[in-house]
């Protein structure tokens, strides 16, 4: 066995997080709270050091004074916490808001409307699957068309609805395997460490 | 006296727990040896990092965490490896706060036992926060977006950054994706030219797909599967090949047990008791 106090420690919280599946227990409580605890500490340090590195040391040290403005416009956010003066945090917030929707807006709907879009107007129809795709892609949009046509055409529309919705179900499907597939890859990770590293029984 | 269906639906599931640990655990200790489906999206991958001219400058940005180790990780060190057979240049940034310790140990694990040195010919670039709005800044003005490296050296001291002028000058974009990265990576660097190639957790496969069909991401490597097959096509088996049998075992077990509920739902309904196992 590993003569590693880490590896020890490791051990421990993975089989006291895994425990839970044997029922709730102590050693799960603790191991969750030491988890949850180390993220936030880790998460405090992190944004400390970067607002010391890249606002407070410039600041003071290089007279960067143009850095007043982020600073007081992130003091201004925790002046939500205050009734009198709670109105104030919704300066930095209007700032945060517009300022990523000004970054984003044209890059995002370049890459995830027009691409997209083109990409499905330009099959190359020597492939099978662009005609699965385009049917599957056109019975998606129907099903979401909630206005329906009387008689015959209400008919068809109904019945390529149907083909939509399996179409999403597939979908949904797949994602639910790849999500199985994810957690089984997370799971043999631990074992490959508690078997691996600590009980060496996988070479 | 209950049923063979109602006992079977209503198995106690610590039993299942058992059966799927077992399951996973006896290929690990002895391998099988299952064959391995390459995806296309990863024969596409390596054929964008293999098609690179020796010495190209590559961005790699290493958004592993703790909770996508197990997937990420391999591949991590199964691209950076072939990045690094092809000589190329790598500058390493990371997005999120948690994804420094993994760069730093790919450079001290990976990128140093293969004679690469720091500063030379790979660099790692302090973290900075806001993912789409750095990438943005990057791909405006990749010298200026950042100025240090993670120990706090000025990046114009880093003989490996003198390279990089314009984005221009980056070959390849590999994104290790964690929450919207790719999307970031999509939306900001690729419109600029530069490939984008990525590897993500299983979850995050049906969300690249999209992308890679449109061309916007040349391949992506995605999951346990993903990285063993990589590992495949470098000739350099590792974590990810040894845990794929019991991967394969895995989705066994939980495929027999789906089959098993489902005759025992489908009994106890046709027995007029009702599905067993329903929450009433």
């Amino acid at each position: 066995m590993s003569t590693d106090l880490g590896v020890w420690l490791g051990a421990f919280m993975t089989i006291s997080l895994y425990s839970v599946l044997f029922k709730e227990n102590q050693f799960f409580e603790a191991a969750q709270s030491v988890f949850v605890g180390l993220a936030a500490a880790h998460t405090l340090v992190l944004g400390y050091q970067s607002i010391v590195q890249s606002a407070w040391q410039p600041l003071v040290a290089k007279g960067q004074l143009a850095l007043l403005v982020p600073i007081i416009l992130g003091l201004l956010l925790y002046t939500r916490f205050t009734k009198t003066h709670g109105w104030l945090s919704r300066v930095p917030m209007a700032f945060l808001v517009g300022s990523a929707a000004g970054v984003s807006v044209k890059a995002v709907l370049t890459a995830d409307l027009q691409k997209q879009i083109v990409s499905s107007m330009t099959l190359k129809w020597s492939n099978p699957n662009d005609f699965v795709f385009l049917l599957f892609l056109l019975s998606t949009l129907s099903y979401f068309l909630f206005l329906r046509a009387k008689g015959a055409p209400g008919a068809v529309q109904a019945g390529v609805s149907v083909i939509g919705t399996w179409a999403m179900m597939t979908a949904f499907g797949a994602a639910l395997g790849f999500t199985v597939m994810g957690r089984l890859s997370l799971l043999i990770g631990r074992l490959q460490f508690l078997f691996g590293s600590w009980i060496p029984l996988i070479k | 006296m209950s049923t063979w269906h109602e006992r079977l639906g209503n198995l106690d599931r610590r039993l299942i727990y058992v059966f799927l640990i077992v399951g996973l655990l006896v290929p690990l200790i002895r391998p099988i040896g299952l064959p391995l489906v390459i995806d296309p999206m990863v024969r596409a991958a390596y054929g964008a990092i293999d098609a690179l001219p020796d010495g190209s400058l590559v961005v790699f940005a290493c958004n592993v965490n703790p909770g996508t180790e197990a997937e990420n990780w391999p591949s991590a060190v199964a691209m950076g490896s072939h990045l690094i057979a092809k000589k190329c240049k790598i500058i390493v940034l990371t997005l999120y706060a948690d994804g420094w310790m993994y760069a730093d140990r790919f450079i001290r694990e990976v990128a140093t036992p293969l004679g690469y040195k720091y500063g030379q010919d790979i660099a790692l670039l302090e973290f900075k926060a806001g993912v789409q709005n750095i990438l943005a800044a990057f791909a405006k003005d990749p010298v200026g977006a950042f100025s240090k490296d993670y120990k706090g050296a000025a990046l114009s001291s880093l003989p490996v950054m003198q390279s990089l002028k314009t984005i221009k000058d980056v070959k390849m974009y590999y994104d290790i994706v964690q929450l919207e990265s790719a999307k970031a990576a999509v939306a900001m660097i690729e419109p600029t030219g530069v490939p984008v190639i990525a590897a993500a957790t299983a979850v995050f496969a049906p969300e690249l797909a999209p992308y890679a069909a449109s061309g916007q991401i040349k391949g992506f490597v995605v999951g346990l599967a993903g990285s063993a097959a990589y590992e495949s096509l470098i000739n350099k088996p590792g974590r990810a090949t040894a845990g794929m049998d019991a991967q394969s075992i895995g989705h066994l077990v939980i495929g027999v047990c789906v089959i098993l509920g489902n005759i025992a739902y489908g009994a106890s309904r046709r027995s007029g008791k009702g599905g067993a196992g329903d929450v009433h």
